[in-house]
């Protein structure tokens, strides 16, 4: 009977404890509401004093080891970036520079397979569209010369990509996205309005790659493309500088990381 | 005495239960908080610009020009104002080197006309002052060895640029001009170490000028044209210590 009795008392006690444990928020939020000249005169008792200056230092301690914490804290983890097997469908353009009689538009699109991070092949094809410049008007009309012209019409090429450069930036501390600086080497035919045949050329050039997502690059390409024409009088090496603008889009979309991030 | 101990029980149940309370109340909005929210993406990163002067010689050349292709050696000055802004100066110094095109018009036109005398003009001077936006900067590491800070920039500027004019055969002249040059364009900056960097620049000069004669030896009128100008270089940045951010 005795054992019963004790075993009802202490089942009435735990109860009594979890309900004590679910009302203590509800408590603390009716104290945050209480009348403050209430709590201010209970923290005027001389019994209080000791516990309210400990409950404040230590609140102080805790702020300043947050803010310690915050200052502190480095974050270590998996590289955001991972190329390596991946494939990147390259959509873009861009125009000529430092041609004074021809300018050029072009579109491009290329495939690269990334066989490791700093390594990558690839191939692509590239449309023109060209038209003479206002300085080549000019010569005809002051010079009464018909300069011969040559505009590149479309090519196909095969490049490789070299990744040197691999790193992050911010922009006014928004946010950091990483970059990388990479320099091709190719080569490929192209046609001219010069004839029909196709004609090989060859291709450098560099870039700046920024990963805005996982799933999406954008690239800032410079590209000199080197090819020999064949003229009325001579055959000549010409050279075509772009600069221009790359959307990389990834395949596969994401990455899987082997350890735990 | 089992009374006594019951309420002993009692008592200490009800003290753990207070201290499980407390518990959860502070652990309710230690669980509402992240100590990180809010925080600067970026912190204690070194700025290699802010409150910094900059000192930087370049070389450089003229792209696109059909009869004459500049050189351009020259300095400039840049204070930092902040990590992203500065203002500035610059000078360069036009040395002309003629193009091919140039040798191949003045033989084809004097087939036709004996008397044809190429003049054409090249740049002198471009001076000016221009003020730069650096929207990026960050750091890469070379071939996974080597850590580098760099930034890249945008320019705006204004200055004079004169060319020495054209004293054609046919007694006609187009005189020196010295006329307000408006560019724009960018670059960027590789740090080698906290007081040496290495940069490269394109920048769009708008240039009033007579290029050269025409076929009948006589100087066209001057016409504004933009004239690209890449130039590269190395600048020395002083004070040698760095602030470093909140």
């Amino acid at each position: 009977m005795s054992a019963r009795f004790r075993h009802l008392i202490r089942t009435w006690g735990r109860v009594v404890t979890v309900a004590a444990a679910a009302a203590c928020p509800l408590l603390a939020h009716a104290a945050d509401e209480a009348d403050p000249p209430a709590a201010a005169k209970l923290a005027e008792a001389p019994a209080d004093s000791d516990a309210a200056k400990r409950t404040s230092l230590t609140r102080e301690l805790a702020e300043q080891g947050e803010a310690d914490l915050q200052k502190s804290v480095r974050v270590f983890q998996q590289r955001y970036l991972v190329k390596s097997g991946r494939v990147e469908l390259q959509l873009g353009g861009g125009l000529s520079m430092a041609d004074p009689l021809v300018s050029h538009r072009a579109a491009d699109a290329t495939l690269l397979v990334h066989l490791s991070e700093r390594l990558a092949i690839g191939a692509g094809a590239s449309k023109w569209f060209g038209q003479t410049t206002a300085r080549f008007a000019q010569i005809e009309r002051d010079f009464g010369l018909f300069p011969e012209k040559s505009l590149l019409q479309a090519g196909g090429h095969g490049q490789v990509q070299l990744t040197p450069l691999v790193g992050k930036f911010s922009s006014f501390g928004i946010a950091v996205l990483q970059v990388d600086g990479y320099v091709l080497l190719g080569g490929g035919a192209l046609r001219t309005t010069r004839g029909e045949t196709l004609k090989p050329f060859g291709m450098a050039g560099a870039g700046l790659r920024i990963h805005t997502l996982r799933w999406l690059s954008l690239s800032f390409e410079v590209r000199d493309y080197i090819t020999s024409e064949k003229f009325i009088s001579e055959s000549r090496i010409l050279q075509h500088v772009f600069g221009g603008v790359q959307l990389g889009i990834w395949i596969p979309p994401s990455v899987t990381y082997r350890f735990a991030r | 005495m089992v009374v006594a101990r019951l309420f002993a029980s009692l008592a200490l149940s009800l003290a753990q239960g207070a201290a499980v309370g407390l518990a959860l109340l502070h652990a309710v909005p230690a669980q509402a908080d992240d100590v990180l929210e809010g925080t600067p993406v970026v912190r204690r990163n070194s700025l290699y610009r802010a409150g910094r002067q900059e000192i930087g010689v370049v070389f450089g050349t003229s792209l696109g020009d059909p009869f004459v292709r500049n050189l351009v050696p020259g300095a400039h000055y840049d204070a930092h104002l902040t990590d992203w802004l500065s203002i500035g100066a610059d000078l360069l110094v036009g040395i002309g080197v003629d193009t091919g095109m140039k040798a191949e018009i003045t033989t084809k036109v004097g087939k036709h006309n004996e008397t044809f005398d190429m003049q054409t003009s090249r740049l002198a001077l471009l001076a000016g002052g221009h003020a730069s936006v650096a929207p990026m900067s960050g750091k890469f590491m070379l071939l996974a060895s080597l850590p580098l800070h760099w930034d890249l920039h945008v320019n705006l500027g204004a200055g004079v640029a004169s060319t020495p004019g054209i004293t054609a055969s046919s007694g006609g002249k187009a005189p020196p001009t010295f006329s307000v040059a408006p560019w724009v364009g960018g670059g960027g900056r590789i740090f080698l170490s906290r007081v040496l960097a290495v940069t490269a620049d394109l920048n769009s000069w708008f240039i009033s000028r007579t290029l050269s004669v025409d076929r009948n030896n006589q100087p066209p009128g001057a016409a504004f044209a933009g004239q690209l100008v890449f130039t590269a270089g190395v600048s020395f940045f002083v004070p040698p210590d760095l602030r470093r951010a909140e």
